[in-house]
This record gives structure tokens, C-alpha cells and sequence, in this order.
């Protein structure tokens, strides 16, 4: 089961995320985040306080979205407030130094 | 002394993938693992039945079955899956680099990594026409009598780079574990390391004493011309700390990393 709300703030998308993040609905995620990217928002902020559990599922989604939005001047994908569960998943695959990662949605937001 | 073995057959869906995670985590839970490696046997088994199913099975294959059978003994706990597609042994794959910048990489292929990386050991075999991947997790030895290595287990430390050294405290910090930490830290301050992060991301409650020690042990290191800073922390732990101010004595990251490349850079 996943939740996903998309909001405007200025020319930020952020991207809140709730429930678990799996085989079975990540490709949700996946379009999610390039609908996005293809209506010209390359600045995502990805709130994930809400996500219990990620499997390698929503890292592959992540990682296409940031390698999308990387082609355009200032497009990035950035992570706010990743659970602990979440944090250890990022770190097995060497993201928590790709991605930039943030304490609150506050932060990742005013870091563009 | 808990043994036990339980079985699960679900056919090749993605779809009911979830159901097997619920399975293992409560099997895991029964056999007495703490939060964390109950997590991990979710990850590990969550990634050996989509890999099954994507690339095994080629798809979604309702008739195709993967069994799962999870067994604890004094020593283990055990997560098997077994399936009937072609024989392919997952541990002679080559690993993704976790250091790779982001335009080597692929976005997928971790799967297999997580499971060698979150579990103790992992065993393949192909008998029978079947594969089977058998996941183990050891079971943490009893906790000792012993005062130090309690709180081993409680507090962990380890360099994050050539002068930073992080501590992890697992659990809540308080009157229970503050008096260890601050010991710890003490040692590690006479042992001439100054820099250090403390990394609260496994921290889920930090009481008053608990507050008065991070007080006492920033005053200390301060004194001594070092740094000590936090990293991931708790939403609730985060508010605690603001609502007494000690966000404007401690600098705050969101991860241990992103802490410890703050301090060296300061420190050069």
C-alpha cells in the first residue's frame, strides 16, 4: 500500500510518500515522479517520513527519476526525512553520498 | 528454547509478495529478533521472491508456485524460498558498486547485495529442480552480566572518515545508558579523538538525563577544542531538542555522513 501526494511549493515538487514501497507498487512511484519531470518539474523533493518499509524497488525508481532530472540545469531529486529502516536501504547502495538528504521537508524544500 | 518451522506456498505474483513479508515477519518475531533484523528478513525475503519472479519466472506466473519455509533454532533463524525455474545461483552474480557515481549505474540490480548484505549467511542450492536460497540470521548471543558489553550492544562506534568517529546508540537514551555512553566518549577523548557524530538515528526516546548528558558531554569536548554534533534525528527527538534550545548548541544533520564531511572540512 502506497500514498502519494505531489504539492507545489514555489518551483519545488514535493513528492510525500506513505506506506511501503515495494515490487508491487513502486512502478506508482515511477510515474509519479516522471509525470513530474515531464511536465517540467526537474526539482523534486521526496518527503519519505511516511515510508515504513523500501525495498530495492523504490531505489530503482529513484535512481531513473534522478537520472532524468539531472539532464536539465538545476534538476535534482532530494530526500527529506528518511526513517531509519529507510536511511540503512539508501546507505547499502552507496545513495546516502548521491542523493541529498535532509532533516525536515522544510530544509530540502528551501534547498533549491 | 524456541524451534519451529513454518511453511508458506504462494504462487509466482508479484502481487502476493506482501503476504510473504508478513509471514517471515511474524515467524521472525516469534523466534524472539529485535526489530531491526526482523526487518532485515523482510528486505532479504522481499528481494529473493521478486528476483524469482521478474527474472526466474519471467513475469507473473500464477502457475508457477515459490514455497518459503522459515525455521529458528537455539542458534538461527532460517528463511528459505525455493522455486522451479531454470537453475541460477544468485551469489555468482557480480555485485553493483556502491561507490559507483551516478551515471555508471544502473537504477536496479540490488536486490541480491541487500540480501548478502542484511543477513548473516546465505546459501544456494539447486536439487531436486529446484532452487533453493536459504537466508540465515544468527541469533544475538544472551546478553552478559558483564556491564561493557550490555552496552556493546547497546552503543555502537565506528570511524566514518580518517579523524571522525561516530557513536550510535541503539534505543532510548536515558538514565540507563548515559552513564556508559558518557564513559565511552570520556575514553575516546583521552584517546585524542575530537571530532565525533552522534548518530540518533536508532534513537526513538531521549529523556531529561539524557538531555543533560549531550549538555555535559558538548561542554566537555568543547573544552578540550573538539566537536560533537547529531545526525538523524527522530522527528520527536528533533522537537525535544528544539523546544530546549539545543538545536542552537549542537549543529544537526540528517545523516552520519553528511555530518562527518562537515566536521573534517571544519577541522582542516
Amino acid at each position: 500500500m502506497v500514498d502519494i501526494d505531489i504539492l507545489d511549493r514555489d518551483n519545488v515538487s514535493l513528492v510525500q510518500v506513505r506506506g511501503r514501497v515495494d515490487s508491487t507498487n513502486a512502478d506508482q512511484l515511477g510515474e509519479a515522479l516522471a509525470q513530474q519531470i515531464e511536465n517540467g518539474h526537474t526539482q523534486l523533493v521526496l518527503d519519505l517520513a511516511g515510508v515504513e518499509y523500501m525495498s530495492s524497488a523504490g531505489l530503482r525508481e529513484i535512481v531513473s527519476a534522478l537520472k532524468r532530472v539531472k539532464r536539465s540545469a538545476g534538476g535534482d531529486v532530494r530526500i527529506a526525512q528518511p526513517s531509519y529502516r529507510v536511511r540503512e536501504v539508501l546507505e547499502m547502495a552507496g545513495l546516502d553520498t548521491i542523493l541529498q538528504i535532509y532533516p525536515t521537508q522544510l530544509d530540502a524544500v528551501g534547498s533549491y | 528454547m524456541i524451534h519451529e518451522e513454518c511453511r508458506l506456498r504462494i504462487p509466482g505474483l508479484i502481487e502476493r509478495i506482501p503476504a510473504v513479508c508478513a509471514f517471515v515477519v511474524e515467524a521472525a518475531r516469534r523466534a524472539g529478533l529485535d526489530e531491526r533484523a526482523v526487518h532485515h528478513c523482510q528486505l532479504a525475503v522481499d528481494e529473493a521472491c521478486t528476483n524469482v519472479i521478474e527474472h526466474g519466472y519471467g513475469g507473473n506466473a500464477p502457475d508457477q508456485a515459490l514455497d518459503i519455509t522459515c525455521r529458528s533454532d537455539n542458534e538461527r533463524f532460517s528463511v528459505t524460498v525455493s522455486d522451479s525455474s531454470p537453475p541460477f545461483d544468485p551469489l555468482t552474480r557480480a555485485d553493483p558498486d556502491p561507490a559507483s557515481p551516478l551515471e555508471e549505474r544502473a537504477p536496479g540490480g540490488w536486490g541480491i547485495l541487500f540480501i548478502k548484505k542484511v543477513m548473516d549467511e546465505v546459501i544456494y542450492q539447486y536439487d531436486s529442480r529446484r532452487n533453493s536460497l536459504m537466508m540465515v540470521k544468527y541469533r544475538q548471543p544472551e546478553p552478559q552480566v558483564d556491564s561493557k558489553s550490555k552496552l556493546a550492544a547497546r552503543v555502537s562506534i565506528h570511524p566514518l572518515l580518517a579523524n571522525v568517529l561516530c557513536i550510535s546508540p541503539h534505543g532510548r537514551l536515558d538514565a540507563d545508558l548515559c552513564p556508559g555512553i558518557s564513559d565511552m566518549i570520556g575514553e575516546q577523548l583521552d584517546a585524542g579523538n575530537k571530532l565525533l557524530v552522534m548518530d540518533m538515528g536508532d534513537v526513538d526516546y531521549v529523556s531529561s538525563m539524557g538531555l543533560k548528558t549531550l549538555v555535559s558531554l558538548w561542554q566537555r569536548v568543547r573544552s578540550i577544542k573538539g566537536e560533537i554534533v547529531l545526525a538523524a534525528l527522530h522527528p520527536r527527538v528533533r522537537e525535544v531538542l528544539q523546544i530546549i534550545g539545543l538545536d542552537l548548541v549542537f549543529s544537526l544533520y540528517a545523516t552520519p555522513a553528511q555530518a562527518a564531511n562537515a566536521l573534517s572540512k571544519r577541522a582542516d
